[in-house]
């Protein structure tokens, strides 16, 4: 029987008004928070930690297990004019569910390194034990003054200057970094002011990562303004100061306190000008310019060699950054669109707080974030084998195409496969054109972007130096297909080309169902050395006929500088009766030159299954022929040689299911499987596999490859990958 | 290095696909010339109004800055099977990006996967003209209702949440429904369970006749367009109908208020699916005023008819007599020709 009742429908909601009373002038306290469980699946069989990658020294990494985290969020409205919020986290890193807890100590104490496979230490290390933490606390004050519209004392994520200057921290670090914020306005708030003193992050914001020894004091001290006096226009200004400073250790009076002296010291400053007189019509124009200082001292690098790690370079820089943007929208209201950058982004650029991840501070696609790394199946240093080299992340390397930033100091830790890669932008220069058309259900774009770099130069742009002494680090190499934040190479004359359409369309069949495709091409050459008085050996050095021997006769660039100091020549060696060198000598320009053409294919649909429940699933294909150098430069003998044919298929299902519109879950499943067919090139004799080299590296006894100048090997076998992973998560928000 | 290194000739390949860019940047005058034909209205709607009653801040998040909210325009256009209405701002509208918005990396682009992220705009349409005909109220949270001249018979919701927006609306409005009758039954007794579901299936019907919530929609530099199908006006949108429309920020992240629920906060109540409420004072994640009204709606930017004031409108609520404000709604065809349409500058 139908309920003898009508609804008029929203009549209810005149309950809501009286109840609302959103407008209370007391004291307010509310505790609410977040708890989020993970499980990860995957057939690399790694258990070191939660999340799919972390490449730091001493830290782990996995792809499989499952945990619970909790956070708290507390929100005190004291009075009108203060307000104090603070946050308890559970640690969530190697909290698997399998430790009970978090009780005793699963791997005896025999490691707690958590590195790779480590178990950790349960209860003993913090990574294992379930213990909740303070992650910050901030207070507000917002006092009503004419002069200041607020002051904020404590945690702040720092997301409201510049990614180029002082980027907004990423989300899991939001409450990290701490420092004094104040912020004001003026000329009816077409006028606003910000200034800051931020407490320098001593895990990353200065040389080789760290703030010294002497951090307590370290600090960055920011202030931007910003002027829109109508909606046509806009203008703003910033400037970024970083302090890093030791304790002098050649003050030996310590009767009138500890003088102290600069590690690195780093002067940001930017222009910013918008121009929008309509709907149809924006442009903005920044300027930034940056000079810096860093000193050797108390872990600051002085050099690099080939393959240094730092957020900057060593010793004393400077340059600018710049990019102008024009969109021109929906011309003649047909919904076609053009968006045009302009951009140049300095060798020798540097903020130490600029943004390291979850900003995108060029309009191009860029590079696709499955290549992240060197190696065919993104391992680094993979050529030395070992447990500590191989790939972390796995062959499907993470999603999509990456985010550009304007740092060498990005961070892709603590990720899952299922998020964008953030990579380095430092040294671009280019022009980007994306053409855009929507109408009705679809909506299509395309792009074309020509990018060369400021970092194309010879022998680190400095042959008085040898290349191994290097200013500039050089971080993973740019070898392979991706190396997600190496901007900088001892010898580089790169141009790439990207090229690419997409589309969307929602097919007016039942709830409407999503389908989306991509077409994107990238080719890319590198001829890297491009002068023979570069050459690490005089001309004819290793004979080719007759009896087969280099005479090591080095040839010098500048004096005592040869790069044979770092491509030595190889040995002759025979090999089931065939004779030849180890490795072709390196004794052409061309030797090392990079040519990639690439293809990649996406489509995809995706469907709103019900109210709650939302599905998608798409393919996407690779297509690479890579020429990487030959077994003469070996990928600077570091690296695993991606020379070859790369072919790449990844299936991706994805749902999410929302709960009550509070909680929701959802679930990501990859299946990535391709091959590598390795082409080194000639002029060198083939080598096989023993028994050491195939435990160490994982490749079959007797199977063909060549080892390099550091007993580094790399196969010439097909390769054929196969990663299956899976991450599904369920988050309540109360 | 040799030749036979070298891929095979992609030449034909880089054609084609030079030649799609190509397309792309050709395509317009075509489309360009029958759009301006198929342009029903525009409203405008002056600079610099986004302040509610004239006392709303936003809030000190860093997503939301002013003129965000700032409505310059809201226009209809006849599209093939319905009509695509569109919104520009003063501003350019922040799209979603993928970025982390939780612990376990959720990407705003999977959450919010319209392009936008920040606003929620609600259109309610009178399509008879008849006063007393139709609906006074709005949508849970809005705080507010129609002038009874107006009263709407649909409501268009553009939220970056619309499957949960809508699903949001239902339980709620079925919650509130069960308690009024739970209420007119003297409140003693638990509500029968056939009760309980004949309520939720009749709010579910008449919120999916009444209420749509776009899920084809375009972001365009300050300008978001949302199609509604004519099968849900019953036809293509029409000038002589009165339109109220109005933003209010949008909340991605729906948090349940344990002290409504439980009841131990009464005055505490849902501020509605995925919307950012008004307090009294300065907040982070809500916006402020210094206006002491419960009834303050939070709605930042409404298009008035000429002569009035949005200040005056919105705060024009009774807190004693528990009277909400009380919107008009704008009848395009009854406004001057194109240049002064809406309010006037």
């Amino acid at each position: 029987m139908r309920a003898k009742h009508t609804i008029a429908l929203l009549a209810v909601a005149a309950l809501l008004i009286p109840a609302a009373a959103l407008a209370q002038q007391g004291p307010q306290f509310t505790l609410g928070g977040t708890t989020y469980t993970k499980w990860l699946w995957g057939n690399q069989r790694y258990q070191g930690a939660l999340y799919n990658f972390k490449d730091a020294p001493g830290e782990g990494y996995g792809d499989n297990g499952q945990g619970t985290e909790i956070e708290l969020l507390l929100n005190a409205k004291v009075s009108k004019a203060v307000e104090v919020k603070a946050r308890l986290h559970s640690r969530f890193y190697q909290n698997f569910w399998t430790n009970g807890g978090g009780w005793g100590n699963p791997s005896g104490g025999t490691d707690c390194s958590g590195s790779g496979d480590s178990v950790g230490c349960g209860e003993f290390d913090p990574r294992s034990n379930q213990y909740v933490k303070l992650r910050g606390v901030t207070v507000t004050l917002t006092p009503g003054y004419k002069w200041i519209d607020s002051a904020t004392i404590g945690s702040n994520d720092w997301g409201m200057f510049d990614p180029f200057v002082v980027g907004r921290m990423r989300y899991i670090d939001r409450d990290n970094v701490s420092g004094l914020l104040f912020q004001g306005s003026a000329l009816d708030r077409t006028l606003t002011w910000d200034a800051a003193r931020i407490s320098l992050y001593r895990l990353f914001a200065g040389p080789s990562y760290t703030t010294g020894n002497f951090h307590a004091a370290d600090g960055g001290y920011v202030g931007q303004l910003h002027y829109t006096p109508s909606s046509t226009w806009d203008a703003g200004a910033l400037v970024e100061w970083t302090n890093d400073i030791e304790v002098d250790p050649n003050d030996n009076n310590w009767d009138n306190g500890r003088n102290t002296t600069t590690r690195f010291r780093n002067t940001v400053a930017g222009i910013k000008l918008g121009v929008h007189p309509s709907a149809g019509f924006d442009a903005r124009a920044a300027w930034y310019y940056s000079t810096y200082d860093s000193v050797p001292i108390a872990g600051a690098p002085a050099n690099f060699g080939i393959n240094g790690y730092s957020p900057v370079p060593a010793g004393q820089h400077s340059d600018w950054s710049g990019k102008v943007d024009v969109d021109l929208l929906n011309l003649g209201g047909g919904g076609f669109s053009v968006n045009l950058e302009g951009f140049h982004i300095g060798a020798e650029y540097a903020s130490i707080l600029a943004a390291r991840r979850e900003s995108d501070v060029l309009l191009t696609e860029g590079h696709d974030s499955t290549w992240a790394l060197p190696g065919p199946n993104n391992a680094a240093y993979g050529v030395f084998g070992g447990s500590g080299n191989r790939s972390i992340i796995g062959y499907g390397g993470w999603e999509g195409n990456a985010q550009q930033l304007a740092t060498v100091n990005i961070d892709n830790q603590f990720t899952d496969f299922n998020e964008p890669m953030a990579e380095t932008a430092i040294g671009w220069e280019g022009i980007t054109i994306v053409p855009t058309f929507q109408s009705g259900a679809l909506d299509m774009s395309a792009e074309y972007s020509y990018i060369t770099y400021d970092t194309n130069w010879q022998a680190w742009g400095d042959d008085s130096r040898s290349i191994t002494n290097s200013l500039y680090p050089a971080m993973d190499t740019q070898t392979g297909l991706g190396s997600y934040r190496s901007a900088y190479a001892p010898f580089q004359d790169k141009t790439t080309h990207i090229a690419l359409v997409k589309g969307k369309y929602v097919i007016d069949a039942g709830k409407g169902i999503d389908v989306f495709g991509k077409i994107k091409y990238i080719k890319e050459t590198d001829n890297r050395l491009n002068e023979a008085r570069y050459l690490p050996y005089a001309a004819g050095d290793c004979s080719t006929s007759g009896t087969l021997e280099c005479k090591g006769v080095k040839n010098y660039y500048s004096p005592g500088n040869s790069t044979a100091d770092y491509y030595s020549n190889p040995p002759v060696i025979t090999v089931n009766g065939v004779t030849g060198y180890k490795w072709k000598p390196f004794d052409s320009v061309s030797d090392d030159d990079r040519d990639l053409k690439y293809w990649m294919v996406n489509l995809g649909l995706g469907y709103q299954l019900t109210s709650d429940l939302y599905a998608s699933a798409e393919y996407v294909h690779f297509d690479a022929d890579l020429q990487d150098g030959n077994t003469a430069f070996q990928a600077y003998n570091l690296m695993e040689m991606a020379s070859g044919k790369h072919l790449k298929n990844q299936v991706i299902v994805k749902a999410r299911y929302t709960l009550g519109g509070l909680s929701e879950c959802g679930i990501v499943y990859e299946y990535n499987y391709g091959t590598f067919d390795p082409d080194f090139g000639g002029g060198f004799v083939v080598q096989y596999a023993d028994q050491d080299t195939a435990n160490n590296v994982k490749v079959p006894v007797g199977s063909p490859g060549f080892a390099g100048r550091y007993g580094n090997w790399n196969s010439l076998l097909k390769r054929d990958f196969d990663q299956q992973r899976l991450k599904a998560y369920l988050k309540i928000l109360f | 290095m040799t030749d036979a290194r070298r891929a095979p000739s992609l030449r034909p390949l880089h054609a084609a696909l030079l030649a799609a860019v190509a397309l792309l940047a050709v395509a317009a005058p075509a489309a360009a010339r029958a759009a301006d034909d198929r342009v029903i209205f525009r409203l405008t709607d002056p600079l610099g109004d986004d302040h509610g009653d004239g006392s709303l801040r936003y809030p000190r998040s860093n997503d939301l800055k002013r003129g965000d909210l700032d409505i310059a325009s809201f226009s209809a256009r006849e599209e093939k099977g319905g009509t695509f209405f569109e919104v520009t701002f003063a501003r350019r509208i922040r799209r979603t990006e993928p970025r982390a918005i939780d612990e376990g990396a959720t990407l705003l682009t999977d959450v919010a996967r319209l392009g936008f992220y920040t606003f929620n705009v609600d259109v309610y349409v009178d399509t008879d003209r008849k006063p007393g005909s139709g609906n006074v109220q709005l949508l849970p949270g809005r705080l507010a209702e129609l002038q009874p001249e107006y009263a709407w018979e649909k409501c268009i919701a553009l939220t970056p949440r619309p499957w949960d927006a809508g699903d949001e609306t239902k339980r709620i409005l079925t919650r509130r429904q069960r308690m009024e009758e739970l209420k007119a039954r003297g409140g003693k007794e638990k509500l029968p369970r056939e009760t309980a579901q004949e309520i939720s299936a009749e709010v579910n019907r008449l919120v999916d006749e009444k209420v749509f919530f776009p899920t084809v929609v375009q972001v365009n530099g300050p300008t978001v367009r949302f199609f509604v199908p004519a099968s849900f006006l019953g036809g293509p949108a029409r000038p002589e109908w009165a339109y109220v429309v109005f933003v209010t920020g949008a909340d991605i992240l729906q948090k349940l208020d344990l002290a409504s629920l439980l009841g131990i906060d009464k005055k505490a109540a849902l501020p509605g699916p995925y919307l950012i409420p008004v307090a009294y004072g300065s907040w982070e994640n809500k916006f402020g005023t210094d206006t002491i009204d419960e009834l303050l709606p939070p709605i930042v930017d409404l298009v008035v008819p000429p002569g009035a004031s949005q200040e005056k409108l919105l705060g024009s609520s009774d807190p004693e007599t528990d009277t909400p404000v009380r919107l008009p709604g704008v009848v395009p065809a009854d406004l001057p020709p194109a240049g002064a349409a809406g309010k006037a500058r």
